[in-house]
């Protein structure tokens, strides 16, 4: 098959959803004549037009006001947040407006919006431009959250979210931008509310998404030479959530670690936490839940302080040893 | 200049960026305060310089520093 970067196949999935549906179009900040900030866009203002790939001014709130309009008139706007941490610029667009309004008029709408936002540290780029804020989002009913970790789920999560009548926030992962993987040309969706099991093993069960997955598949190898069995479940979508995949593998390995970069304090790993022990799973723990999470800090600047306080492989490697003792 | 100085300046030619960089407002208060004679080149020319060099101090000094202990991430998030 062919491969091509995750960037690409986001692009991709954007300008096939274009070339299908008149009313989707695409607007943010940089995201035309500059192809976007992290070059996911380049190419789509010549094929489409000023009209349908549209510059806005630096304003997140005026980009989300603008879109929920657009929304509700019919539209199926798709935005650009160039760093996920702005999307604190368009709170009430968001989680006021958009999340809200079907609710609030009776079904009366729909708000078929796509928020696509840079998530996740990495880069250098510090406090204010590196968080990784599903929490945030995951906490507005209303709202869908899509995390893809792979190309191939890039492609087909963003086609089913644009083709969604609910907005969809999906975190897209700055550093998996350049990563390669196998991308199929033409038409296919990855359903939203879908866990992928990247790794099956009877041991232990992480749950992680993002770009956790990568390095949870790192440990889990190194962990077969301990003996150690290691499920890793990809949750792809947070809302909606497949419990019945969590709650399957728990049921089955009996030990669940939960895995992410954001931080720890309020994190979704606390929700999958719970969501096990209410669970008929829980009857079946063999010991207690382990969460490995990103430190309760801001993201630091200097990248010796930046790479210590995200969850590393290493440190995934000893969570497994503590979840099988 | 669009969005930053990373923007490629894709946005504005050069001849309005100039026509901006001459009404710098830095530029005009100088000239201003020196044609109101309210302080003499000199002066200015050792507050540029100050400036200058603070500058190359702090980064002479954050060259020279270790690399700070992994602990300190974890402090200054809240105040004692």
């Amino acid at each position: 098959m062919r491969e091509i970067t995750y960037a690409q196949a986001i692009c991709e999935a954007m300008s096939e959803e274009m070339r299908r549906d008149p009313k989707v179009f695409f607007m943010g900040e940089d995201v035309g004549a500059y192809g976007g900030a992290f070059g996911v866009s380049a190419g789509m203002l010549n094929e489409f037009g000023k009209e349908r790939v549209r510059d806005t001014p630096i304003s997140e709130a005026a980009i989300m006001g603008a879109a929920v309009g657009a929304a509700m008139t019919g539209m199926r706007p798709i935005i650009e947040i160039m760093f996920s941490d702005f999307i604190s610029c368009c709170f009430d667009g968001l989680c006021n407006q958009a999340a809200k309004t079907r609710y609030m008029f009776g079904g009366q709408t729909t708000m078929p919006i796509v928020v696509r936002a840079p998530a996740g540290s990495g880069t250098g780029a510090a406090g204010q431009h590196s968080q990784s804020p599903e929490a945030w989002i995951c906490n507005m009913p209303g709202l869908k959250v899509v995390v893809p970790s792979t190309p191939y789920d890039a492609k087909g999560l963003i086609k089913a979210a644009i083709r969604d009548n609910n907005a969809v926030v999906v975190l897209e992962q700055k550093l998996l931008y350049r990563t390669k993987g196998d991308v199929p040309e033409g038409d296919y969706i990855v359903p939203l509310g879908e866990a992928a099991i990247r790794r099956e093993g009877k041991d232990v069960t992480i749950v992680t998404y993002g770009r956790m997955v990568a390095r949870c598949l790192e440990a889990a190898e190194q962990a077969k030479e301990a003996g150690i069995d290691v499920e890793v479940i990809d949750l792809r979508t947070l809302v909606p959530l497949d419990k019945h995949a969590v709650i399957a593998s728990a049921m089955k390995t009996g030990r669940v670690m939960i895995v992410h970069e954001a931080c720890k304090t309020g994190g979704f790993g606390g929700e999958l936490a719970a969501v096990i022990t209410e669970s008929e799973a829980f009857n079946y723990m063999d010991a207690p839940i382990l969460r490995i999470c990103g430190a309760d800090v801001p993201i630091p600047y200097n990248p010796k302080l930046e790479a210590s306080i995200v969850p590393t492989t290493p440190v995934i490697l000893d969570g497994i040893k503590k979840v099988m003792e | 200049m669009g969005h930053s100085k990373s923007d490629g300046n894709k946005y504005r030619d050069k001849t309005v960026i100039e026509s901006w960089k001459e009404r710098c407002p830095i530029k005009i208060m100088r000239t201003w305060l020196l044609k109101e004679k309210l302080v003499k080149e000199a002066e200015l020319v050792a507050v540029e310089e100050q400036a200058k060099k603070s500058i190359e101090d702090a980064l002479a000094f954050a060259e020279a520093s270790p690399e700070p202990e992994l602990e300190s991430a974890l402090t200054d998030v809240y105040a004692d």
